[in-house]
């Protein structure tokens, strides 16, 4: 217990080590691409900068938090020690060496290719490697998940396994499959270009496999989210989760649906016909699903909760809710985020319309609604909700961690 | 710690059945939403032909310059049998070529591009002409273009360290003014 403690803080704060650089670089780079003044105008930095916040902010970032997060599910939510500690640590110093590995490149200024690689564009064999290496050490957690789901089934027959360790093995399912895209192009296709073993990359190969790691990925990001929302938030709310159900439903969906769904990042190439992206269109449709039906449980676990605590009348309930809960609040602001991020995605993923907005800051914007506004937010408060319970001591300045002073309670 | 995420549901709270009612009358408005949604794009699909880009074309971008459509002298605008106008365009680290075409208004346009090396971004701004361009496939546009004017057609997409220093430009003269090619004839900015 107290080791599998130490295992959950070690992958909470190495993720947000490394945020804190990758949050700086990614106000710099607003700078830049702003009319304000940048301290340094040089576009070769920013390049280098922009590849070392997406390498962060996509893959080290929210691996790290989504193994530290598991862990700490896996132990607390089936209620026994952590089975494989050993090589839940084996697979955080893969992470980490690779973490190292892939940085060190780009702050080189030898890997500006941006996260999402660009082959036949080439940069340091040690970044691909290094990126490689982090999903390979994720790997290890992805069977943890599984060994640690299993041991509870045999315990436990007959009984459903809680909602939280339901939704993280499938998130973790889902980043094994996903991450497949991404692992096959860099370790098929762009590695032995970098050696000088084979001297062409198919660049249409490479952007299909890629982009079957690129939108699944960001349920990978999501689900731990989802699990806040599903499990954390109705506790810290004082209410209850309307429906364990639909919340079954909303991860099995993603599952199944996430599986092919990122070629529509491809609707304006060249190497695949309409009828494949018409397809591709459709799957997305099916995925946008769970995050609407989420969007409903939680708004009405919020309501129970504001009623549970005296909220009266059709929107006396939201005044009623305790605000100054780093987790009500959380999910209160990232459900606005996550409102227009989805909504501008259902433009996005429309066929043709695609081509108003494609390759536009709309998408960039479109993605860090989600991430920052969803994904990131509601981090920091299961960060809040887990820090005491894994260090053993109440959050410091309690406050703050709402950014104001009292709340509505 | 033990119990923090195992919730005890709502059923306590709320009755069962309006539980499931409730639920399954939010599945079907949002179905319906996304139904409707798919609709538009199947019907405008069909009535409108709006799809995006779709012909698969491959071409061996380490021999663009010595045969095929893609010789320096065969890129810029030509004008077809038909009167509409194809532009063949090669995209490069930092640069595409030519830099600067011209097209007639209100005509149809054929826009093919491929890339000598990376992958690159043709967009010509304020309009919805954008797509990739992968080495080894041909792009395939089709548009036209109403208003006469200088468009922007700034490389979209990363490509490199000069990445944004490349950019092209579209210039769209009224129909009377637009130059009567000979059918070998390629025109861009600097031979009109």
């Amino acid at each position: 217990m107290e080791r599998g403690r130490v295992l959950s803080l070690a992958h909470l704060w190495t993720a947000f080590l490394c945020f804190l650089p990758a949050v700086g670089l990614g106000f710099w780079q607003m700078l830049m691409r702003s009319p304000l003044p940048a301290p340094v105008d040089d576009p070769n930095i920013y390049y280098a900068s922009v590849t070392a916040h997406g390498s962060i902010m996509a893959y080290v970032f929210p691996t790290f938090f989504a193994m530290g997060f598991g862990y700490a599910i896996a132990v607390s939510a089936l209620g026994r020690p952590l089975q494989g500690e050993k090589w839940a640590w084996v697979g955080y110093a893969l992470s980490l060496i690779g973490t190292v590995m892939a940085l060190v490149p780009v702050a080189a200024g030898r890997a500006s290719v941006l996260y999402t690689f660009y082959p036949p564009l080439l940069g340091s064999p040690w970044y691909y490697l290094g990126l490689a290496l982090v999903i390979i050490g994720s790997y290890f957690w992805i069977a943890l998940m599984l060994v640690n789901f299993r041991a509870w089934k045999r315990e436990n027959p007959g009984k459903p396994v809680p909602l939280a360790m339901f939704a993280i093995t499938a998130c973790a399912l889902l980043w094994g499959w996903t991450a497949l895209g991404a692992v096959s192009e860099v370790l098929f296709q762009i590695l032995p270009v970098t050696f000088g073993w084979s001297h062409t990359i198919d660049a249409g190969l490479a952007r299909t496999l890629f982009s079957v790691t690129l939108h699944a990925i960001v349920y990978f990001w999501l689900i731990p989210a989802y699990i806040a929302y599903y499990t954390l938030m109705p506790q810290a709310a004082g209410g209850r989760l309307y429906s364990d159900t639909m919340g079954r439903i909303t991860f099995i969906l993603f599952l199944v649906f996430s599986i092919p769904v990122g070629m529509h990042h491809l609707f304006m190439d060249p190497e695949h016909g309409a009828g494949f992206k018409f397809v591709q269109s459709v799957l997305t449709f099916m995925v946008a699903l769970p995050t609407l039906l989420t969007v409903f449980t939680i708004t009405a676990s919020l309501e129970i909760a504001g009623r549970v605590r005296g909220g009266k009348g059709l929107f006396g309930w939201i005044r009623a809710l305790p605000w100054d809960e780093p987790m009500v609040l959380a999910v209160g602001l990232s459900l606005l985020l996550l409102g227009p991020g989805g909504f501008g995605g259902l433009i996005n993923m429309s066929y043709a319309m695609n081509a108003m907005i494609h390759n536009t800051s709309w998408v960039t914007a479109h993605f860090h609604l989600i991430f920052g506004g969803a994904v990131v937010i509601v981090y920091f408060a299961i960060a809040y909700e887990l820090l005491p319970r894994l260090t053993q001591r109440p959050l410091v300045l309690r406050t703050f961690s709402c950014g104001f002073g009292s709340g509505a309670s | 710690m033990a119990s923090q995420f195992n919730n005890v549901g709502a059923a306590g709270l709320i009755p069962e059945t309006v539980i499931v009612k409730t639920e399954r009358r939010w599945f079907l408005v949002m179905a319906a939403m996304l139904g409707v949604m798919l609709a538009v794009i199947v019907l405008t699909g069909i009535g409108q032909m709006l799809h995006p880009l779709s012909d698969v074309e491959t071409i061996n971008p380490a021999t663009l310059h010595l045969q095929g459509e893609f010789v320096e002298s065969n890129l810029g605008s030509a004008v077809e049998p038909d009167g509409s106008i194809t532009v063949r365009i090669i995209a490069e680290q930092y640069m595409f070529v030519p830099q600067c075409v011209v097209l007639p208004a209100s005509t149809p346009v054929r826009f093919r591009l491929t890339s000598a090396d990376v992958v690159h971004g043709f967009f010509v701004q304020s309009t919805n002409t954008n797509a990739m361009v992968v080495p080894g496939y041909i792009t395939n546009v089709r548009t036209s273009f109403e208003r006469p004017g200088t468009y922007q057609m700034p490389c979209d997409e990363f490509c490199g360290f000069g990445h944004h220093a490349m950019a092209a430009r579209v210039v769209v003269v009224p129909r009377d003014q637009f130059k009567n090619l000979r059918p070998d004839e390629r025109m861009n900015c600097g031979t009109r």
